[in-house]
C-alpha cells in the first residue's frame, strides 16, 4: 500500500510522536486528546508546525489536526486499535517508517525536544494531561496579559478554583514543578 | 459609551457607526488597503456580484461586535462589570478594545484574500501577518489607546486571553462570532444566493454570558436563539457547497496559488504585504501575459493567460459533500492512475475544498469539541443536546474534485465513465 494522501512535515512530525510514545510507554496508547497536546507544545516550543489551536476549556485544540489524524489512518501511517467511536488508540502502522524516513532530514533536528515532551506526557499519565494544559494556559496567558510570570501560588490557586476538588493541592504543586523544571514555561509562542 | 459621532451606510447593516478615533484608523493607508482585497478572490468569475472587499467586512464585524456586545452589557451590566473590573477595566474600554480587534483582524489579507496565503513563509497564515502589522502600528495606536489596550487587542486577534474576558474572545472567534456573521450575511448579499441569510437580529437579541469555570465569562444562548443558531450553521454549510468551494471558484483559486508563487515576492519581513493588494495582482497578471514566452516565464505566463482569458479546466470527478479521509484517498488514487494513463491530459486534483461547519462537542461522536451551552428554564444543557440539526450535520464540509483541461464532451465523458470504473478498483 502506498502513501498518497501524507506528504507533509507536520505529518511526518506525528507520526514520529506516535511511534516514540508507544516505544517509550507500553500501557497507555496516545489517542486523539494527547496528540493534539503534545503537538500544541511543540509548536509554543516554535518547531515548523502549521496547525493553528484554539484553546476551548483549557485545552488546546485544532480541528484541523483531529481530522488529518483519518489521513494518516487511510495510509496506514497509524492504526487506530480502540473500539469505541469517541476514543482512540494510536499505534505505528505499516508505512510509518517509510514516512518518517521521507523527510529525515527535516525531522532529525526536532527529535530532542518531541522526546522531551514525550518524556514529560508519559510520566505523568493521561489523567493529569488535562491539568497539565491547564497550568499552562494559566501560565502563558497570565504572562501575556500581565506582562510578567505570575507567582506559583496565583496559578496553583487559580487552579484549584477552576478545577474544584478534582486535583489536589499537592499534586498540582508537583505538575507545576515538573513543568517548570523541563522548562515548558518557556514555550509559549514567544514570537507573538 | 464613546461618540459614535460618524456614520455610513452599509447594505447589510444599514448604519455602521464609529468615533473618531475609529475613523482616523480607517484612514491609514494601511487600512484603506483593504479596499484593495477582495473578500472571495476570483469569484466574481461566477457570481459578478462578489466584487465586495475586506474593507466593508472589517467595518461591518466591528459594528456587529459591538452591537453583540452592547446587547449583552444590557442584560448583564452588573456582572460584566463586575468581572471586567476584577482585572482592571470599564466597560467602555473593553467595547473599544472589542471594536479594534474587529476592525483590524484582517488587516494582514493577503491579495485575494486565502489564496495568497501560499507565498508567505512557512507554517505562517494571515493571522500572523495581521498580528505583526498591528506591532507595526503600535506607536501611531499608542496615541490613542494605551498599552495595555492594545496587548489585549493582540490577544483577542490570537485568542489567548485570560479567562476573565473569554466572553470578548467568542465575540472575536468563537463559533458565533462577528466575523462570521458578518461575512455569510454579506457574501451571500453581494454573489446574489440566498443561502447565507439567517434571522440575525433575534441571534443577537438571545445570546447571553454565562460564568465558566474559570470564573470569567464565555459565550451561550437563550433557548430562544436555538433555531436562528441552527441558521447560522446552514447558512455556513449551504455557503460552502455554492460559493467558497463552487467549483469553478476553487479551479481558479489554485491557478492563483500557482501564480502568486511564482512572483518571487520579497516577505523577509511580514509587513511588506502592505505593499500589494489585489490590482498589483491583477497588473501582473496582465504584464506577464504580453511577455515573449521564454524558459524562466513558461509556467508563470501559463497560469496567467489562465485567469486571464478565463481558460478553466473541467470536472469530471466530484466526491460528495462529506468526503472522508477514504474517498480521498480513493481520489487521488483515481487521479494517479489517470494521469499515468492519459498522459496526453493535463489533470488537476484538489484535495483542499473544505471547511468546518461547526466545532461543537457531539457526546458519544467525538473525543473533543467545543463546549457551547443554551440556557433554559432548568439550567443549561449543551447545543448539540437541544438541537437535532447541529447533532445531526456532519461537522466538516470536504469536497474532492479532479478536473481536467479539455472541453470536449465527448472525452469528457470517457474520463468521467473511467473515474466512475477506477474508483471500483482503487483503495
Amino acid at each position: 500500500m502506498e502513501i498518497l494522501l501524507c506528504d507533509k512535515l507536520d505529518d511526518a512530525i506525528i507520526a514520529y510522536i506516535v511511534k516514540k510514545w508507544n516505544e517509550v510507554n507500553l500501557d497507555i496508547k496516545p489517542g486523539r486528546t494527547i496528540i493534539q497536546k503534545v503537538v500544541y507544545f511543540l509548536k509554543a516550543k516554535g518547531l515548523p508546525i502549521s496547525y493553528s489551536f484554539e484553546i476551548y476549556r483549557y485545552g488546546p485544540y485544532s480541528q484541523e489536526l483531529y481530522y488529518r489524524m483519518d489521513d494518516l489512518i487511510v495510509d496506514n501511517i497509524i492504526k487506530d486499535v480502540s473500539d469505541r467511536k469517541d476514543r482512540s488508540e494510536y499505534i505505528p502502522g505499516d508505512e510509518i517508517d517509510n514516512l518518517i524516513n521521507t523527510f529525515k532530514p527535516k525531522i532529525e533536528p526536532l527529535t530532542k525536544d518531541i522526546d522531551l515532551i514525550v518524556q514529560v506526557f508519559n510520566n505523568m499519565g493521561p489523567g493529569l494531561l488535562e491539568l497539565l494544559s491547564t497550568i499552562h494556559y494559566l501560565q502563558t496567558s497570565f504572562t501575556k496579559h500581565y506582562k510578567e510570570s505570575p507567582s506559583k501560588e496565583t496559578v496553583v490557586n487559580k487552579v484549584l478554583e477552576l478545577k474544584k476538588s478534582k486535583f489536589d493541592k499537592e499534586i498540582i504543586e508537583k505538575v507545576y514543578d515538573k513543568m517548570e523544571e523541563a522548562g515548558l514555561f518557556n514555550w509559549n509562542f514567544s514570537d507573538l | 459609551m464613546e461618540t459614535s459621532a460618524n456614520r455610513i451606510r452599509d447594505p447589510i447593516h444599514g448604519f455602521i457607526t464609529f468615533s473618531d478615533k475609529e475613523k482616523e484608523i480607517i484612514n491609514w493607508n494601511e487600512f484603506q488597503r483593504l479596499r484593495y482585497i477582495k473578500q472571495l478572490a476570483l469569484t466574481y468569475y461566477v457570481y459578478p456580484g462578489a466584487m465586495h472587499t475586506r474593507f466593508e467586512h472589517s467595518l461591518g464585524v466591528m459594528e456587529v461586535a459591538s452591537r453583540i456586545f452592547d446587547r449583552l452589557l444590557y442584560k448583564e451590566e452588573k456582572r460584566i462589570n463586575s468581572i471586567l473590573s476584577g482585572i482592571g477595566l470599564s466597560d467602555i474600554q473593553a467595547r473599544r478594545i472589542l471594536r479594534l480587534a474587529a476592525l483590524l483582524h484582517d488587516i494582514g489579507h493577503l491579495p485575494f484574500s486565502h489564496g495568497g496565503e501560499v507565498i508567505l513563509p512557512e507554517v505562517k497564515r494571515h493571522e500572523d501577518v495581521t498580528i505583526e502589522i498591528i506591532k507595526h502600528l503600535r506607536d501611531k495606536l499608542k496615541k490613542m489607546f494605551s498599552e495595555e489596550e492594545i496587548n489585549i487587542c493582540i490577544q483577542l486577534i490570537t485568542g489567548e486571553v485570560i479567562p476573565e474576558i473569554n466572553f470578548l474572545k467568542d465575540i472575536i472567534s468563537g463559533q458565533v462570532d462577528a466575523d462570521r456573521i458578518d461575512y455569510l450575511l454579506r457574501d451571500s448579499y453581494h454573489c446574489g444566493v440566498g443561502y447565507g441569510h439567517f434571522d440575525y437580529h433575534r441571534l443577537i437579541e438571545e445570546l447571553v454570558v454565562i460564568e465558566d469555570s474559570a470564573g470569567g465569562l464565555e459565550l451561550a444562548i437563550d433557548r430562544g436563539g436555538i433555531h436562528s443558531l441552527e441558521a447560522l450553521i446552514l447558512a455556513r454549510y449551504y455557503m460552502f457547497t455554492q460559493v467558497f468551494c463552487h467549483r469553478t471558484r476553487r479551479i481558479y483559486d489554485i491557478y492563483l496559488k500557482e501564480f502568486m508563487k511564482r512572483l518571487g515576492f520579497n516577505l523577509s519581513s511580514l509587513t511588506n504585504v502592505l505593499e500589494i493588494d489585489d490590482v498589483d495582482l491583477i497588473n501582473e497578471i496582465r504584464v506577464t501575459v504580453n511577455q515573449e514566452q521564454n524558459k524562466e516565464n513558461y509556467e508563470k505566463k501559463y497560469f496567467a493567460e489562465r485567469i486571464y482569458n478565463r481558460n478553466h479546466h473541467s470536472v469530471i470527478y466530484e466526491s460528495s459533500d462529506f468526503a472522508d479521509a477514504k474517498q480521498k484517498r480513493k481520489a487521488k488514487g483515481i487521479y494517479n492512475i489517470l494521469t499515468e494513463k492519459y498522459n496526453e491530459e493535463n489533470f488537476v486534483i484538489d484535495l483542499d475544498a473544505d471547511g468546518t461547519i461547526h466545532k461543537f462537542f457531539v457526546e458519544g461522536e467525538d473525543e473533543e469539541g467545543v463546549d457551547f451551552y443554551v440556557i433554559h428554564k432548568y439550567g443549561r444543557d449543551l447545543i448539540t443536546k437541544e438541537s437535532k440539526i447541529i447533532e445531526g450535520i456532519r461537522k466538516k464540509f470536504h469536497v474532492v474534485r479532479i478536473y481536467v483541461d479539455n472541453k470536449d464532451e465527448k472525452k469528457l465523458k470517457e474520463l468521467r465513465d473511467k473515474c466512475i470504473e477506477l474508483e471500483k478498483e482503487v483503495r
